[in-house]
């Protein structure tokens, strides 16, 4: 039986006179993956950031179990974990440290190595992980913002286009890594341009369109 | 002049922009074509020729006496030499520089446009040089001008009349007019190696090396005197010897002579410039320079930190895992990776930053004068707002990483002001413990308050910024801290009344031996202040939108 998880009552999002989200409710639940589409500048992100406490919404509400988000922050933070589409790291920090903070801030550092070392490996950024991530590329730095979310646990994960800059090898293994956290209970949003993974691994598929959320 | 041609094209505007950049700075707008603006320009010509004529006549006054003081009689010989030392010094230097890296610098829209086109690399070589020169020539010029100043001030005796006046600015004229193709010579012979080097040619080990003998002979000479009796004229003869006519002059035909001589070496030296530019590969250029441009360009608009993260993306490439992170996990690991971050960007620069925090922290507790001690508060609080905000900011420019913490903002707060605070602290007691003459009981109120003070200009400095902060600004896509707010007026504002109101119950009562009961309210005082910051910076992130 798939609990909710987060759920979003009557949402919205304005950049001074510009309405970027329409007020929007959305259901996310236990197992389960949500894909949400639509053209540049339709408001996809914006929503994921909002859903995801970065940008505090203009209106509206967010229930994390049940708690509102503002009301019980940190244990909202502890259950949501973020990857944006262009994610910045600390110049001075190497790969491997930024996971070493991550999951050090989420108090998981019980198995940090031998978790860090499978994801970097299994994400190609194992010779890399000494590098600074200013040396990435766009690709790599996807995949280490992808990795710093998944470092930690969490019960939903919302991504914002993480498969842009991947190359196939990496898409299918993130697709598996999906699959394999909704069959732990684990609720994920991402945003996508690929059609494939609609039909693939989307349990249900949301449409944006000028800040409107429409169910496909 | 083909005036069509891209290279024209691009030298005219960016000389354009540059001189309406500076002129704008000094009053006018070389923008607006209006008939009254055109008078204006009448009166700013004036008034700026008048201004040039009288600042170079008071440094000139305030440095003949000098002169005369330290220049065993001759104040012509003692100028000579500091202008040959200077001009040796920087020849040395671009030579240097120009076999190491390009000295045609080319920004990011310069290396992907121009330099991947067939354009004349001698018009490139040329335009470019021309611009490098003139922002060498002006500080070069003034700087020959108030000498030249100094000079005639030494040698004239009685008031300074109207023909006076005319000596002195024909003096410096007929000099500048000397040393400028003098100069333009030099750069334009190490810019002449830059371009050979990047005809991919290694420059020839004698020429590595020229600077070598230089720079012993003139610390033997002059550091440690050891005396060869051998004097800098002789090693740097084509230098020395126009300076000599410059300002050692007999006859206007000796003048003539060597300036129609310095215009024929400058035109020979700048056609072996364009020759020797040919075939040099401006994608080299633009290679070795990009990143320089950028540092450059983020000074020039004021952006130190912005220039510092380009510099410092240059420096980090790899480092083994750090162990600090990992030990200061249990007491706050904001602390720890600031820590890990200080460590690894540490430089001289910021090291001198911090040491000004030395006496202006003990300064802001010394008694006596209300003006003295509130602009040092001032002072103090702007500098340590500064400091104290810098990892702050670092943190909130990767939103997304430190929004997502599980962590409370009080956690937050104290892990990123925690190290500046508590430097500034202890730099404040040492200082205090130093300062025997004010009486012990004073003293321990001022050991008592100083965190609290230090604290709440910190927290005053991070509630502006917070209040500034937009979420989506901070989201968006950035190399530093660019999209951060720094510390503003009000911040400043915040922090100094949050400081002075303490200070002033404990100035108070040591100026007015009858009022000591006023430094026992300082304590509370500065307490309630902090609680009220801290509570204001809290309320101020919880609401960044």
């Amino acid at each position: 039986m798939p609990t909710t998880l987060l759920q979003a009552n009557q949402l919205s999002h304005r950049f001074g006179q510009f309405q970027a989200l329409e007020p929007l409710d959305l259901t996310l639940n236990s197992g389960e993956i949500t894909i949400l589409e639509g053209h540049n500048g339709s408001g996809k992100s914006t929503l994921l950031l909002c859903l995801s406490g970065l940008l505090r919404p203009s209106s509206g509400e967010i229930l994390i179990e049940g708690k509102d988000y503002f009301t019980d922050e940190i244990s909202a933070r502890r259950a949501l974990a973020i990857a944006p589409d262009v994610p910045r790291f600390y110049i001075e920090l190497t790969a491997w440290e930024h996971l070493m903070f991550i999951a050090s801030a989420h108090n998981a550092l019980d198995g940090f190595e031998p978790r860090a070392e499978k994801l970097l490996r299994d994400f190609g950024l194992w010779e890399a992980r000494d590098l600074y991530p200013h040396l990435f590329s766009r690709g790599m730095s996807l995949k280490l913002g992808l990795l710093m979310a998944l470092i930690r646990p969490f019960k939903v994960l919302l991504l914002d286009e993480p498969t842009s800059a991947l190359d196939p090898a990496s898409t299918q293994l993130l697709v598996e890594r999906l699959i394999h956290l909704r069959q732990n209970g684990a609720s994920i949003l991402f945003t996508s341009h690929d059609p494939d993974l609609k039909t693939n691994i989307g349990d249900h598929v949301f449409q944006m369109n000028s800040g409107k959320l429409t169910k496909v | 002049m083909n005036f069509a041609h891209p290279v024209w094209v691009i030298f005219s505007r960016r000389t354009f922009s540059t001189l309406a950049y500076w002129l704008s700075s000094l009053g006018y707008n070389l923008r607006d074509k209006s008939a009254s603006n055109l008078w204006y320009l009448v009166y700013f010509v004036v008034f700026w020729l008048l201004w040039v004529v009288a600042v170079f006549a008071l440094l000139g006054s305030g440095l003949a006496p000098l002169l005369r003081t330290f220049s065993n009689g001759s104040p012509t010989e003692t100028i000579i030499e500091i202008l040959l030392y200077g001009l040796g010094m920087w020849w040395v230097y671009w030579m240097v520089n120009a076999g190491k890296r390009s000295p045609f610098v080319f920004p990011e829209e310069d290396a992907y446009l121009l330099c991947q086109t067939p354009v004349s690399r001698s018009a490139v070589a040329l335009a470019w040089f021309a611009q490098s020169w003139f922002a060498n020539a002006i500080p070069l010029a003034a700087v020959t001008g108030v000498l030249s100043f100094a000079l005639v001030e030494s040698s004239i005796t009685g008031p300074i009349i109207l023909p006076t006046i005319l000596v002195y600015i024909r003096h410096s004229l007929l000099a500048v007019l000397l040393v400028l193709p003098l100069q333009m010579t030099l750069q334009a012979s190490a810019w002449t190696i830059g371009a050979w080097r990047l005809q991919y040619k290694r420059p020839p080990i004698w020429f590595v090396l020229i600077p070598l003998p230089l720079t012993i002979w003139i610390i033997a000479d002059r550091v440690l005197n050891l005396t060869f009796n051998l004097p800098m004229g002789s090693l740097l003869p084509f230098i020395h010897w126009p300076l000599k006519i410059a300002f050692v002059r007999n006859t206007s035909i000796e003048w003539f002579g060597l300036f129609f001589y310095s215009i024929v070496v400058l035109s020979l030296s700048l056609w072996l410039l364009a020759r020797t530019a040919k075939k040099m590969s401006l994608s080299r250029a633009a290679q070795e320079t990009t990143t320089y441009a950028a540092i450059q360009t983020a000074r020039m608009l004021n952006q130190f930190e912005l220039a510092d993260t380009i510099a410092a993306r240059q420096r980090f490439i790899a480092s083994p895992p750090s162990h600090l992170l990992i030990r200061s996990a249990a007491i706050n690991i904001l602390i720890g990776k600031d820590l890990q971050q200080i460590l690894r960007s540490f430089t001289p620069l910021r090291i001198i930053n911090w040491l000004l925090l030395i006496p202006l922290t003990v300064s802001i507790f010394i008694p006596g004068n209300y003006a003295i001690q509130g602009f040092s508060t001032l002072f103090w609080v702007v500098t340590f707002s500064g400091l104290a905000t810098r990892r702050l900011r670092s943190d909130l420019a990767r939103w997304w990483i430190i929004r997502s913490t599980p962590m409370r903002i009080e956690r937050i707060l104290f892990g990123e002001l925690a190290l500046s605070c508590l430097f500034a602290v202890l730099v404040g007691w040492v200082g205090l413990f130093f300062l025997f003459w004010l009486p012990w009981d004073f003293r321990i109120i001022c050991f008592l308050c100083l965190p609290f003070i230090t604290a709440s200009v910190a927290l005053s400095a991070a509630n502006d910024i917070f209040r500034r902060s937009k979420a989506r600004t901070l989201m968006s896509p950035s190399i530093g801290e660019e999209n951060v707010p720094s510390v503003n007026l009000w911040g400043i504002i915040g922090g100094f009344v949050s400081a002075a109101i303490p200070l002033i119950s404990i100035s108070w009562s040591i100026m007015n031996p009858g009022q000591v009961m006023w430094q026992y309210f300082a304590l509370p005082i500065s307490i309630s202040l902090a609680a009220i910051n801290a509570q204001t910076a809290i309320n101020s992130y919880e609401h960044i939108e």
